[in-house]
């Protein structure tokens, strides 16, 4: 005779729809339970996933906020650097154009076409604009452009952008012209400043 | 049989809870190793990336730091550059294209930290900058040193890095460049001799009057009737004015190439301001008569074949500086 266990030795039994033995009750009993371990874990590893997601967040928030205010320290460096020597540089200096070598001397002719060439320098600098503003003897402000000059006071190199994102550096530089009177050239020195706009990154 | 049902349920759950606690531990290793890999692969990521952030801050902030070495009445400038750790500077050029009219002058920095050299791959970019040095050079301390490129008018303050540790031998230098030498307070990089036996280990420079080829022996050799450089594989180059020599001297010709094309793009568009000039102020009765057509042309030959056609350009210039000294109204 075969051994088999005794509950399969009788025959199953007949039941109605929804009759559930104790034997299914427990098994599905240990599924809910099972699903519910299952549920639990899931939530648990959504719940580090996210704590992780949200740390690394935080962490790249944080270093990103740490490299914009590099950034901007960088371009504040720059103006700041800039400024103090961007009068020397061949597109701004007098040279010897008028009499002697002038140190942080703008020759504001050679300027005034250097706003026409402004395409050609737009990165050149590395910097948003630069203005020169002459300071005395005091005028009206008045943009300079070919109709204007010399009856002006502000010379930008690119249009002026204004705003919370943009803040100038400045520094004292003489501004000198070749003017004429009764067919005599002569050459015009006036103080002015010199200002460099970067942008602040946010 | 009651009690071998007993056994075997008590059996077959003791069998669930014994499948159960390895899944559970196995579960929790393999999710918490994941996590542990995620973690460290995600620090090693920041670190390396945090790295890579110090070496373009250190880039551009030797970029912005090279703006003092602008140049207003003197011949030349001199400063110490000490960095806290052992670094590579890499000077890289990009030439002028319809794109970028002056080029780039890239920079690019590799620091060592525990015996590694960081893997840097981002280069920060200047237009305004010109700067000659050993590709790459390495060390905690550089000589930086900047002089005027004048072609006639102002064109470029020409920076040269050399590392503290690297050093020159020039020998049978004429007296103005041993003189400068000295003023520039270059002594502890460029030893000057007159007998190539004083040199050691250093690199060699040899400078001659007048010569048409290398000197056997030397590293570089300097010919200065004929304006041309020769290296020791016997490549040449052409140079006007003592901050392209020193140019040439400090930089391979690749560097030096590149950077003499930036420059020429530079010379053109100032030939345009100072054309544009002269038009501008005749109209106050301020004339300064200079030819500059042919000037331009031959600059364009420059740029377009090399070095070697500087000395084409030499009388051109001459000339144009000397109309200009003489004008009425002086351009420049």
């Amino acid at each position: 005779m075969v051994n088999k266990p005794f509950w399969k030795r009788f025959p199953k039994p007949t039941r109605e729809k929804g009759f559930q033995t104790n034997k299914e009750k427990m098994i599905k009993l240990n599924n809910k339970r099972a699903q519910m371990k299952i549920q639990q874990t899931a939530f648990l590893l959504i719940a580090v996933t996210l704590f992780f997601v949200l740390v690394g967040i935080f962490v790249l928030s944080f270093k990103m906020s740490d490299l914009k205010k590099s950034a901007t320290l960088l371009e504040e460096k720059n103006a700041i650097l800039l400024v103090s020597k961007l009068a020397n540089s061949p597109e701004f200096s007098c040279g010897n154009a008028f009499g002697i070598n002038r140190i942080n001397c703008i020759d504001a002719d050679k300027v005034m076409m250097l706003k026409k060439l402004s395409t050609t320098y737009r990165r050149f600098w590395g910097v948003n604009n630069i203005e020169i503003r002459k300071l005395y003897p005091e005028s009206a402000d008045r943009e300079c452009t070919r109709e204007t000059y010399p009856e002006c006071n502000i010379i930008n190199i690119w249009p002026r952008i204004t705003g919370e994102n943009y803040t100038a550096i400045d520094n004292f530089v003489s501004l000198c012209k070749k003017e004429s009177k009764n067919n005599q050239v002569y050459d015009k020195c006036e103080l002015a400043l010199l200002m460099v706009d970067y942008e602040v990154i946010q | 049989m009651e009690k071998k049902k007993f056994m075997l349920g008590y059996l077959n759950k003791n069998k669930k809870a014994f499948m159960q606690m390895p899944f559970a531990w196995m579960f929790g290793l393999i999710v918490g190793a994941i996590i542990l890999f995620l973690a460290i692969y995600a620090a090693i990521q920041l670190g390396g990336v945090g790295k890579t952030e110090q070496d373009v801050i250190t880039s551009k902030d030797l970029g912005i730091l090279l703006n003092p070495l602008e140049i207003g009445f003197e011949t030349g400038k001199t400063t110490l550059l000490s960095l806290p750790k052992e670094t590579r500077i890499y000077s890289l050029c990009q030439k002028p294209d319809e794109y970028e009219e002056f080029g780039r002058q890239k920079f690019r920095i590799s620091q060592q930290s525990f015996g590694k050299w960081s893997d840097t791959y981002l280069d920060v970019s200047f237009f305004n900058k010109y700067v000659f040095a050993p590709v790459p050079a390495e060390g905690k301390n550089f000589m930086i040193f900047s002089k005027p490129f004048e072609f006639p008018f102002k064109v470029a303050d020409l920076t040269f890095i050399i590392p503290l540790e690297k050093s020159y031998c020039f020998v049978n230098a004429p007296e103005n460049i041993t003189d400068e030498i000295h003023n520039l307070k270059l002594t502890e990089n460029i030893k000057n001799v007159i007998n190539k036996d004083l040199c050691g280990e250093r690199e060699t420079v040899y400078f001659s009057p007048s010569c048409a080829h290398s000197k056997p022996g030397y590293n570089t050799t300097v010919c200065l009737k004929e304006k041309t450089i020769y290296n020791s594989s016997g490549e040449d180059s052409g140079f006007e004015g003592e901050a392209l020599m020193y140019a040439r001297i400090f930089s391979e010709p690749i560097l030096y190439e590149c950077q003499v094309n930036r420059i020429m793009a530079r010379v053109n568009t100032l030939i345009k301001l100072y054309e544009e000039k002269a038009n501008f102020i005749a109209g106050r009765g301020c004339y300064s008569s200079l030819a500059l057509d042919n000037f331009r042309l031959e600059i364009g030959a420059v740029i377009a074949e090399g070095s070697f056609m500087i000395k084409q350009t030499i009388p051109s210039m001459q000339n144009i500086k000397k109309n200009n000294e003489g004008a009425n109204c002086q351009l420049w």
